[in-house]
């Protein structure tokens, strides 16, 4: 990949002019398909759309210092990490791409959760604090499970390329993986019934409470483009390989749809869970896939 | 590190404005202090100034969920100032009417509790259940909110059709008992969050003396409309769910078997309803004699009291006191937040089902 | 399980909320705006001495008398419907409309009484109510 073809898929696509598109579309599905499971009529098609402009419109109020300062840095930053993440999916095969780029999608996904937890403590607001801390607490948990997911796949087809890793074929061992990773998105994303950063019943918006006008609109389009990139990834992890790349391009958006609907159906059916309980569900996670990777890689050694 | 964490006036979690301030250490809460009054409107003196047809209509604003409590305490406490009896038929009707508020308002509550648990899809299954029977209260009073269904000596509206009623109660048991129980009764997300939080001992319940379903699910068989029955309770037939766990599971377990029991009572009521008139004594020709009226309700929330004082030669009352649930069950919040974790609090406020509009009248 | 059955029926069942401007159709029996007919008002005043929310402003004197109605204080409890003797008032059997401006609802009609009559008892009062 050189640096013009690196440029225009940042930039271009799959990335900032594609990307936001995407985001509003996939933050509307999420909305309409949770509508539909709720017997309400759900946003129009514009809706997120709608949102972002009336944001962007809103006056926000003056903040001085360094912490005036960190609070406009921490959206922008937010959705620059996001966006080079969607830049990074193989949507078209062959379209580029280099060694370790998995590397860099996993990096550019956690750096969000990050900046988060910054803004809510340069917030200086008490629901701020409470909800960065939660979604400290949180992530440290979740990455466990997430990482050594990635990782194991990763491990099992030799290779830290997405590329590679979108034309190989599955293996149990990827399976689970993608399985560990659907468990780990809804935290991720900040959906029940992990959904105890935001929850607006305990702690207002949490770290997002002091935010308003484009810098809280700059979150939300962060916020849809995180959607695309983590769905993106299941999205590369479960598609067979097609020769054909129109047909593949496709298949990845509607696969990265259902992903979107999945993740809706959970959320509608669960209550949200505290934030210990959230904790120890995922350290039982942890324990659970390592168990299960270790037996796996040690009956694929047998058979062998 | 503690926190001093400000719940209220306006929080998400709350439906009206009062102010909880948690001491928090971390997420654990250690103590909870109650600030109530940001809703104050006088309604106790504006009643000294109205007559008792309009005392009637003004009380019935003092609550949005149980106006028909409001209105059933106030027409009984002045019905028994001027010893006036109401037919059978308007019992009965009364009671109906108090069985459909008290299904709404705990179908509403249980709305809420999933709402505050994170649980939407909960909530808007609860609001769905309860526009039926805001459908069914709009069809026999008028108005979905308030009734307008008592008066001094009787009811305003008679209920023509009792069968298409009985329909009306039939599908909305089914709902009850096919969606709305079971889901919440099965999904392990939501007990997760209600099994073993905010706590009150029977001991406490007792020594705070709190009324209503909080105190059934503390394990005290005290309800009005065994204890004390007023309009047509004593004829009918029902249970008293009573729960001694304590804590907001048993809360949720009380007021779903009261939802039954409602639709049971009704069941009876509209089957049982006698004909005859529906009020008795004519209101342009009543005089209220000079007097003290005691009235005492069991609401969806507890125990309501009202204490009418009329004067002499007035046509208005010299004093209206009310006491409300919400009142009484509030100081036990704090009980029950000590040791909670923050994350429940607004569950554990809202487990006492509060209605501060009743509390700051 | 539960929660998914109740979840595939939501989703077949279709959305059963409505776009803001619908309303849900209101009952026969439903307590709408209150509707006065000076022909058939004697001008008794008692409806006003019903009203607790002072929605109905009822001034009389020996020549005319006015009776005022603002939908803004009013709280359709029905009372006012209830006590007319002559039922010349009446409920809209529908949910009060929307309005944008202030009191643009408010009714108010002045009779006059009739001329001192010779007779003790005068006819039911020619209504000369005009809307102010």
């Amino acid at each position: 990949m050189n640096a013009t073809t690196a440029l225009l898929r940042m930039l271009v696509f799959p990335g900032i002019l594609f990307a936001a598109p995407a985001a509003w579309f996939f933050l509307w599905i999420e909305r309409k398909a949770m509508a539909a499971l709720q017997q309400r009529i759900g946003p129009p098609f514009m809706q997120p759309f709608f949102d972002f402009v009336k944001l962007m419109g809103k006056q926000v109020p003056p903040r001085e210092g360094l912490g005036g300062f960190l609070m406009k840095l921490w959206p922008v930053l937010a959705v620059a990490a996001s966006a080079g993440a969607v830049g990074l999916l193989p949507v078209i095969p062959r379209s580029g791409g280099f060694p370790g780029d998995l590397v860099l999608l996993l990096s550019l996904l956690e750096l969000p959760s990050m900046f988060i937890i910054a803004a809510g403590f340069s917030s200086r607001s008490l629901w701020g604090e409470l909800g960065s801390s939660r979604e400290a607490i949180l992530s440290v948990s979740y990455n466990v499970v997430f990482l050594m997911a990635i990782i194991g796949i990763a491990a099992s087809q030799h290779t830290f390329s997405l590329q590679a890793l979108a034309q190989s074929q599955g293996s149990p061992l990827r399976w689970l993986g993608v399985l560990a990773i659907l468990i780990c998105l809804p935290a991720k994303l900040h959906m029940n019934p992990f959904s105890v950063t935001n929850a607006e019943q305990e702690i207002y918006a949490g770290p997002m409470t002091e935010y308003t006008g484009h810098e809280l609109a700059l979150w939300e389009l962060a916020h849809g483009m995180e959607w695309v990139a983590a769905t993106g990834l299941v999205a590369t992890l479960i598609a067979p390989p097609l020769a054909n790349p129109w047909m593949a391009g496709a298949l990845f958006v509607v696969l990265s749809v259902a992903v979107v609907l999945v993740l809706t159906i959970v959320a509608a059916a669960t209550a949200r869970l505290t934030i210990d309980d959230s904790v120890r569900f995922f350290w039982r996670c942890a324990l659970a896939f390592a168990v299960l990777g270790v037996s796996s890689v040690l009956l694929m050694r047998i058979k062998l | 590190m503690s926190y001093r964490i400000p719940m209220g006036p306006y929080h998400p979690a709350l439906e009206e404005p009062y102010k909880l301030e948690l001491v928090c250490d971390g997420e654990t809460v250690q103590d909870a202090k109650l600030n109530i009054g940001f809703n104050f409107r006088g309604i106790e003196q504006l009643a000294e100034t109205r007559n008792f047809i309009q005392i009637v209509a003004l009380m019935e604003r003092v609550c949005g969920i149980c106006s028909n409590t409001h209105t059933l305490s106030i027409c009984q406490a002045v019905e028994q100032i001027a010893e006036i009896t109401p037919p059978p038929r308007a019992l009965y009707i009364r009671v109906i009417m108090a069985e459909l508020e008290r299904l709404h308002s705990h179908v509403l509550w249980a709305g809420v509790a999933g709402k505050l648990i994170g649980f939407k899809t909960m909530f808007m299954t609860c609001f769905a259940v309860r526009e039926q029977i805001m459908n069914v209260l709009q069809t026999i009073s008028g108005n979905r909110v308030n009734y307008a269904m008592n008066r001094v000596g009787g009811v305003n509206r008679d209920i023509d059709d009792p069968a298409m009623i009985l329909a009306m109660i039939g599908e909305l048991e089914k709902d009850m008992v096919k969606t709305v129980i079971p889901v919440f009764t099965t999904s392990h997300s939501a007990l997760s969050r209600c099994t073993g939080v905010g706590v009150l001992s029977e001991e406490k319940a007792r020594s705070l003396g709190v009324v209503g379903p909080t105190a059934r699910a503390s394990g005290l068989p005290q309800d009005l409309r065994r204890a004390a029955p007023y309009a047509a309770y004593e004829e009918m037939d029902f249970n008293v769910p009573v729960e001694h766990s304590g804590d907001v599971k048993a809360r949720l377990v009380v007021r779903a078997l009261e939802i039954l029991e409602s639709c049971s009572i009704l069941r009876q009521a509209l089957s049982k309803l006698p004909a005859g008139e529906i009020f008795t004594g004519d209101e342009s020709e009543m005089e209220i004699p000079e007097g003290r009226g005691f009235s005492r309700v069991e609401a969806p929330r507890g125990e309501v009291i009202y204490s009418v004082t009329w004067g002499e030669d007035t046509d208005t009352p010299s004093r209206v006191h009310v006491r409300t649930p919400t009142y009484i069950n509030m100081p036990a919040v704090r009980w029950m937040v000590r040791g909670a974790r923050l994350a429940d609090t607004p569950l554990i406020q809202a487990s006492i089902d509060p209605c501060y509009s009743c509390t700051d009248r | 399980m539960n929660i998914l059955r109740l979840l595939l029926n939501n989703f077949l069942g279709g959305s059963i909320t409505t776009r803001f401007p619908n309303r849900p159709p209101a009952d026969k029996g439903f307590r709408g705006l209150v509707r006065y007919d000076p022909q058939i008002c004697t001008g008794c005043g008692v409806c006003a001495y019903r009203c607790s929310s002072r929605g109905i402003s009822f001034r009389s004197s020996r020549t005319a008398y006015t009776w005022a109605y603002d939908p803004g204080q009013c709280t359709y409890c029905g009372r006012c419907v209830d006590g007319c003797e002559a039922h010349a008032i009446t409920q809209e059997a529908a949910p009060p409309p929307l309005y944008y401006k202030r009191d643009e609802l408010n009714l108010a009609h002045t009779t006059q009484r009739p001329l001192p009559p010779p007779k003790k008892k005068p006819e039911a009062a020619p209504a000369t109510g005009e809307a102010k």
